[in-house]
């Protein structure tokens, strides 16, 4: 393996709270490879979704390097990072944190959109097909369902082709056939495009799947397995199924 | 909601009558003066009226009453039961108090207790009752009429804001559709009116003045309700200008919460007001500068030409060179000097000026201002008496002349004699003076005696009198021919000065400069009416400044309301501004974002003020709103429209927005995403 995707070097991450410093992270080392998925597990309170956010740049280390093939982001200016994390990442969060007054199409284009490019609608129409949700392009957040709107996030988060694709808990508000739904999706569109999958989860089944799995605890890294990919996963099943995997799955009606 | 639904139906008629209420209301105090004589004529007039009104109060309470059964049915707690059961109750409380006063006044009337109900309070059934029977005067029914008419204030309001919530009960489909009907019916009365009714009354003419009042009430609502469906594809094509501009215009267009909501609508609304109020304050100042200038200009020349200590032999070639001047409209020369003027009964100091009636209407106003006589007795005084008629001391002279036509009439020579004058309307009145009355002017320029200075003194009949609209030129002023002048104040064939008209008043400055050069020669003193008039238009403009920086701290406080709304809108989409900086957008991206909503606000509210203040201003200018000429000395309120002005007061309006953005912008700016997304 070359130069890695993300490199994640002697991090740590203290936060002040009343006077008091907690160390949430306490030395991270973490290399994640280009096409790969990664699953970080653990406690609540390990600092899963903190270092998330650190690799996301949503936040900066309090120690440490975070490089992307190379270059230290944690020296970029704000203007800078804005621009790095509109082009070379991409979120699902928990809740699905869409616009509220903008229409699923409009969501997904708005990265696009912050960008300043224009020529979008094209491609956020793919990706929403993609997704499975071409009937669903004007319909506001608030008038999909949970896994409706998860899958929209991922199609924003898509839209850029970002190398990475940061996700925090994505399955862990939606019922199960929903999550299923989604889990099946990530896997999909890895294949698809080779993005970069790094995914918080709780859920068992979720991490069980992915071929890496990062376990944290009380700020440390635990354990880093990585497995082979014949273990038996719904996404290895027969091609017919694969073509339209998602249609009638997490939606009503 | 079945039960709001049915409601809404009562409510709607409710609204219904109260609109005609307040419209009743308006045409009665529009026509007032019309049923005064009305009345004074035909007593049942106000009889019809009291019946009317007594049945509309009766409707009132008959519909109260029913929402009040309906409400009944309503279960407890049930979205806006209290509302209704409040509207219920002020609407029957409104018709009982209107109900029961008028009975109780009927009943005082009717017993006749032969009094005269003094005073005015803004009731409309105050003035009635007290037109009905000017002989009733009793102290307990004014106080029973005042509190009656608060009380009627107060239900009426509860009434109007009650009724106002309720009609958001209705279901959006059916208040979208009443809207359009509203609109079909706005663009039916638009057509009707702009086709049938004329903008511009006439004159003294009642009907005329009501239809347009009439035009400019619909077309205003029509213009509001115009602007209000524009806003949604403005918006839109808003949204299509940029990332900033679609956010900021969703997040207007988004439903919001109660509050920020109405903090929105208050916000624009007080930008609007405080705007509509700075600019129509501006305007009738503007106006009243106008007038005063126009007065000025209209009885003093544009630029005068005089020398400081002398006064002038060799006028005749500055005239000459002044007239070739081009630019110039026109020139006239003037001796000046300060007489007594009395007459019979009184006198009065004043300041008499020779003029030349030939050329006097080049330069100034007096021919068009003369309201008795001509000006053209200064030059032929004895028309005067042929002219006038109608006063007891000339009619013994007509009886004569028109008695024995054929016969040789002996002319009176003293008449005959005497030069002509023109005086102010107030000098007129202050010395109690009509055309061809004689009067002696005085003057100090007098010989020297042996006992000392002796005022040379000269008998004038009066020619004229005029009304220039300025109170020191109508009380002081007093005009004879010039040779009339030269020859009494023994000037020879000198002259004080010569006035000029030019064509751009504007210019005057820049001609007076001008005529300088042309006329070359030292010691003459060329001035020009704004240097003349210095102080009192620098007065003027720093009374304006004064008032524009007063009532721009109005402003200044509705920005304050449009900080208050931002910085609760940023409050309520903090979690979509992190969303928006985890996808990528940057701070100045995000405080953009957020100034570009205050600013709409700010342009919503400055476009609603400056059309709500033009159309006030124009409506003034257009109707007249009299004012007491005894007191202001003008019968109508003054008002100029500026363009500069107004285009001034947007300005101002958008900076004083832009500033108040600002700062909620800049916290929008430093939300961390990490906070605005936490889970909890």
């Amino acid at each position: 393996m070359s130069d890695p995707l993300v490199s994640v070097a002697n991090v740590t991450k203290t936060f002040e709270h009343e006077g008091q410093s907690l160390e949430v992270l306490k030395g991270i080392d973490l290399e994640i490879g280009d096409g790969e998925m990664v699953t970080i597990v653990g406690p609540s309170g390990a600092g899963k979704s903190t270092l998330l956010h650190l690799i996301g740049t949503l936040d900066l280390p309090t120690r440490g390097t975070i490089r992307y093939q190379g270059q230290d982001v944690t020296l970029l200016g704000s203007s800078d990072l804005a621009e790095f994390r509109n082009r070379s990442i991409g979120f699902v969060f928990q809740f699905h944190h869409l616009l509220p007054e903008f229409t699923a199409l409009e969501n997904v284009m708005m990265p696009g959109l912050i960008h300043g490019s224009r020529r979008l609608e094209e491609r956020a129409r793919l990706l929403l097909d993609e997704v499975g949700l071409s009937h669903r392009l004007t319909h506001r957040p608030g008038e999909l369902s949970g896994g409706e709107q998860q899958r929209v996030a991922l199609a924003r988060a898509l839209l850029m082709e970002p190398k990475l694709v940061l996700a925090d808990e994505p399955t862990g508000n939606l019922d199960s056939r929903s999550s299923d739904a989604v889990q099946e999706l990530f896997f999909e569109l890895n294949r698809r495009h080779g993005t970069t999958f790094l995914i918080v989860t709780h859920s068992r089944d979720f991490a069980g799947m992915m071929p890496r799995q990062v376990a944290m605890k009380d700020g440390r890294i635990d354990s880093d397995e990585r497995r082979s990919l014949s273990t038996a996963k719904p996404t290895e099943q027969t091609p017919g199924n694969d073509a339209q995997p998602l249609e009638n799955q997490g939606k009503p009606t | 909601m079945r039960n709001s639904r049915r409601f809404g139906f009562w409510t709607a008629v409710l609204c219904g009558l109260a609109v005609l209420h307040a419209v009743a209301i308006v045409v009665f105090v529009a026509t007032s003066t019309g049923w005064f004589q009305a009345m004074q004529v035909d007593e049942l007039v106000w009889i019809r009226l009291v019946i009317g009104w007594a049945t509309a109060q009766l409707i009132l309470g008959l519909l109260s009453l029913a929402i009040a059964r309906r409400a009944r049915r309503m279960p407890r707690g049930a979205l806006g039961r209290a509302r209704i059961v409040g509207l219920s109750v002020a609407a029957g409380l409104h018709a009982s108090i209107t109900t029961l006063s008028i009975g109780i006044i009927l009943w005082a009337a009717r017993a006749s207790l032969g009094h005269v109900l003094g005073g005015t309070t803004p009731s409309l059934l105050f003035g009635l009752t007290h037109l009905a029977y000017p002989d009733l005067e009793l102290e307990w029914v004014r106080t029973l009429f005042q509190t009656a008419t608060s009380l009627q204030w107060a239900t009426g309001t509860a009434i109007v804001l009650l009724a106002t919530s309720c009609w958001f009960l209705l279901p959006l489909p059916r208040r979208q559709r009443f809207w359009w009907l509203f609109d079909a019916g706005m663009v039916l009365a638009f057509v009707a009116v702009s086709s049938m009714l004329s903008i511009t009354p006439v004159e003294g003419d009642g009907a005329s003045l009501a239809g347009a009042v009439v035009r400019v009430t619909v077309t205003t609502l029509f213009a509001i309700r115009v602007g209000l469906r524009l806003v949604g594809p403005l918006l839109s094509a808003f949204e299509r200008i940029g990332f900033r501009s679609m956010v900021a215009a969703r997040h207007l267009r988004a439903k919001k919460t109660g509050f920020l909501a109405a903090s929105g609508t208050l916000s624009v609304l007080a930008v609007a007001v405080s705007s509509c109020m700075l600019i129509s304050v501006l305007s009738v100042m503007g106006g009243f500068r106008a007038d005063l200038m126009k007065k000025i200009l209209g009885n003093h020349a544009h630029i005068v030409i005089d020398e400081a200590l002398k006064e002038l032999d060799d006028w005749q070639l500055i005239l000459e060179r002044v007239r070739a001047t081009e630019g110039v409209v026109g020139a006239t020369p003037y001796l000046q000097t300060e007489v007594m003027v009395s007459s019979l009964s009184n006198r009065a100091g004043a300041i008499l000026r020779g003029i030349d009636p030939g050329s006097v209407s080049e330069v100034t106003d007096l021919a068009k201002n003369m309201t008795h006589g001509k000006l053209e007795y200064l030059e032929h005084p004895e028309q005067i008496l042929d002219a006038s008629v109608g006063t007891s001391r000339k009619s013994p002279l007509d009886a004569m002349l028109e008695a024995e036509p054929g016969e040789d009439v002996d002319p009176q020579p003293a008449a005959e004699a005497m030069p002509g004058l023109i005086v102010g309307q107030e000098l007129a009145r202050a010395l109690r003076l009509v055309v061809g009355d004689r009067v002696t002017v005085v003057s100090p320029r007098g010989e020297l005696g042996p006992t000392g200075p002796i005022p040379r003194t000269r008998p004038f009949r009066i020619a004229g009198i005029f009304y220039s609209g300025m109170y020191e030129y109508d009380m002081k002023h007093a005009y004879v021919a010039l040779d009339v002048a030269q020859r009494f104040l023994k000037a020879g064939k000198a002259v004080s000065g010569i006035e000029v008209k030019v064509q751009d008043v504007e210019k005057a400055p820049a001609m007076a400069t001008e005529l300088v050069s042309i006329l070359g020669r030292d010691g003459l003193r060329v001035r020009d009416w704004k240097m003349m008039n210095e102080q009192l238009f620098g007065a003027l403009a720093l009374e304006k400044l004064a008032m524009f920086i007063t009532l721009g701290i109005a402003i200044l406080i509705a920005g304050f309301s449009v900080f208050g709304t931002l910085t609760l809108l940023v409050q309520e989409k903090r979690r979509e501004v992190g969303i928006l900086k985890a996808m990528g957008a940057s701070a100045r991206g995000v405080i953009r974002i957020f100034v570009i909503e205050g600013l709409l606000i700010g342009m919503a509210g400055g476009l609603l003020g400056l059309g709500l203040g033009f159309i006030m201003t124009f409506a003034a200018e257009h109707f007249g709103i009299r004012m007491n000429p005894e007191v202001y000395y003008i019968d109508k309120l003054p008002v100029n429209l500026d363009p500069t002005e107004f285009a001034l007061v947007g300005a101002a309006t958008v900076v004083v927005c832009l500033a108040a953005t600002l700062f909620p912008a800049y916290q929008a700016s430093r939300v961390r995403p990490v906070d605005a997304l936490r889970y909890d």
